[in-house]
């Protein structure tokens, strides 16, 4: 069994690339709303998101491609809209999307799931009741994405993505939908 | 109601997916132009003149000839790196050289030729047949033997490789597939007026199942390939340098 997962890992290791997303997401219910009716306007599922990590070749096949996609990243919406009031929304994202990657029509399917660590509302100034942390959610992600290659060789895409998931807002023991659709934006680092 | 509606997308998703990949699941087959041209030393120009040339050119070896042996290092692809075909970065092996030299021992015994010598890579400067000659005449040979080789690897996925859609069939399932194909050739040139005494050319093609997970990498499996090209070659090569008068 040891032998068995040093072989999968020397294999994945030997052929993994990396990537960089951004991307913005909206949806979701609001979070104003659900902490008590203050004055700012943020959905649990909005933000922009930065992630990076590494790619997995799974089966390095053509034209039906399979690859894993692990990443972090970090997903975050501000309210400033008043001097020394503001409200901060912010997560950490760990996720793991499956894709299926067709080389000739150049897209990318995948699905998978997605862990939100370190979330909290930050408010302060008029909005500071707001403030409270949230528990760790878990969630699922379906992703498309259509790619292309640059005159310089390097391979970028832009993609909508889907991602389910509630947050327990802890101070107000409140549930809240997180349900968003991303545009998202990759850059791939051989 | 939300929950309801994210389950029937992800449904759809799934099997809109499964019918996608169930398309087509063929090999998309080799690309022999490229290899071809990886192989060659020389550039063919068509105008008269050159089959004039080619024409005017007689074979003058002596009796038993000095033979210089060169194996050509791999060239790049043609297709760049983002051809639907791999082709690998590989070398020849002392395996592969001691291989032929086995030729180069029994057409001494003989009597063909009176010494066989390799031409070392870091004497020639380009690849081409002049620059090939000119590194072959400073050793004093009479002739002069280009080995070269090219090979691809076209990986796809069979019937079963649909489950990998579902992930952990990855890790069992056998549904890829690997072709490889490696071509080598011979020919046999004169270092003094390059006229072609002969060439030969084999091909060998393995075709192998595997587990996603588990699958060899390009780089042995063009050496397996390479192998028994090399063993098709040399035998061809013994069968037509024995049968033509040089």
């Amino acid at each position: 069994m040891y032998k068995l997962a040093l072989l999968l890992l020397t294999n994945a290791a030997l052929a993994s690339s990396g990537f960089l997303t951004f991307g913005y997401g909206d949806g979701g219910d609001s979070l104003s709303s659900a902490s008590g009716g203050q004055n700012y306007r943020t959905h649990a599922g909005s933000g922009l998101f930065f992630m990076l990590g590494k790619i997995i070749t799974v089966s390095p096949t053509v034209p039906h491609h399979f690859e894993a996609q692990l990443g972090i990243g970090y997903l975050f919406q501000n309210d400033a809209r008043e001097q020394d009031s503001s409200v901060s929304w912010s997560r950490v994202p760990i996720e793991a999307i499956y894709f299926y990657k067709n080389t000739i029509e150049n897209f990318r399917l995948g699905w998978g799931s997605t862990c939100h660590i370190n979330s909290s509302i930050n408010a302060k100034g008029t909005n500071a009741s707001a403030s409270t942390s949230v528990e760790n959610a878990w969630g699922f992600v379906l992703a498309a994405e259509k790619l292309w290659v640059t005159e310089t060789n390097e391979m970028m895409s832009i993609g909508l993505r889907h991602t389910s998931m509630n947050y327990r807002l802890t101070a107000f023991d409140k549930v809240v939908n997180g349900d968003n659709l991303s545009v998202t934006f990759t850059g791939f680092l051989f | 109601m939300s929950m309801l509606l994210t389950s029937i997308t992800y449904k759809r998703f799934t099997v809109g997916f499964l019918l996608l990949i169930q398309l087509s699941c063929a090999s998309k087959g080799f690309n022999r132009g490229d290899l071809k041209e990886q192989i060659s030393v020389t550039k063919p120009e068509f105008n008269n003149s050159e089959i004039k040339d080619a024409f005017n050119k007689k074979p003058n070896l002596p009796k038993s000839f000095k033979l210089a042996v060169y194996f050509k290092s791999p060239s790049p692809s043609s297709l760049g790196s983002q051809s639907k075909l791999s082709s690998v970065d590989w070398r020849w092996t002392e395996q592969d050289k001691a291989m032929l030299e086995t030729i180069a021992a029994d057409l001494k015994k003989d009597g063909v030729v009176s010494d066989v010598f390799p031409l070392m890579n870091s004497l020639v400067v380009d690849e081409d047949l002049k620059s090939l000659r000119l590194a072959a005449a400073k050793h004093q040979a009479d002739a002069l033997l280009v080995i070269s080789g090219a090979g691809q690897t076209d990986r796809y996925i069979n019937k079963l490789g649909w489950t990998y859609a579902l992930t952990l069939p990855a890790l069992f399932i056998p549904g890829s597939e690997v072709d490889t194909l490696f071509v080598t050739s011979a020919a046999l040139w004169d270092v003094r007026n390059e006229f072609l005494y002969l060439t030969a050319e084999a091909e060998a093609t393995t075709n192998k199942t595997y587990v996603a997970a588990f699958g060899k990498p390009d780089k042995e499996l063009i050496n397996d390939a390479k192998t028994s090209s090399l063993i098709q070659l040399k035998g061809e090569l013994t069968k037509m340098i024995k049968g033509t008068k040089l």
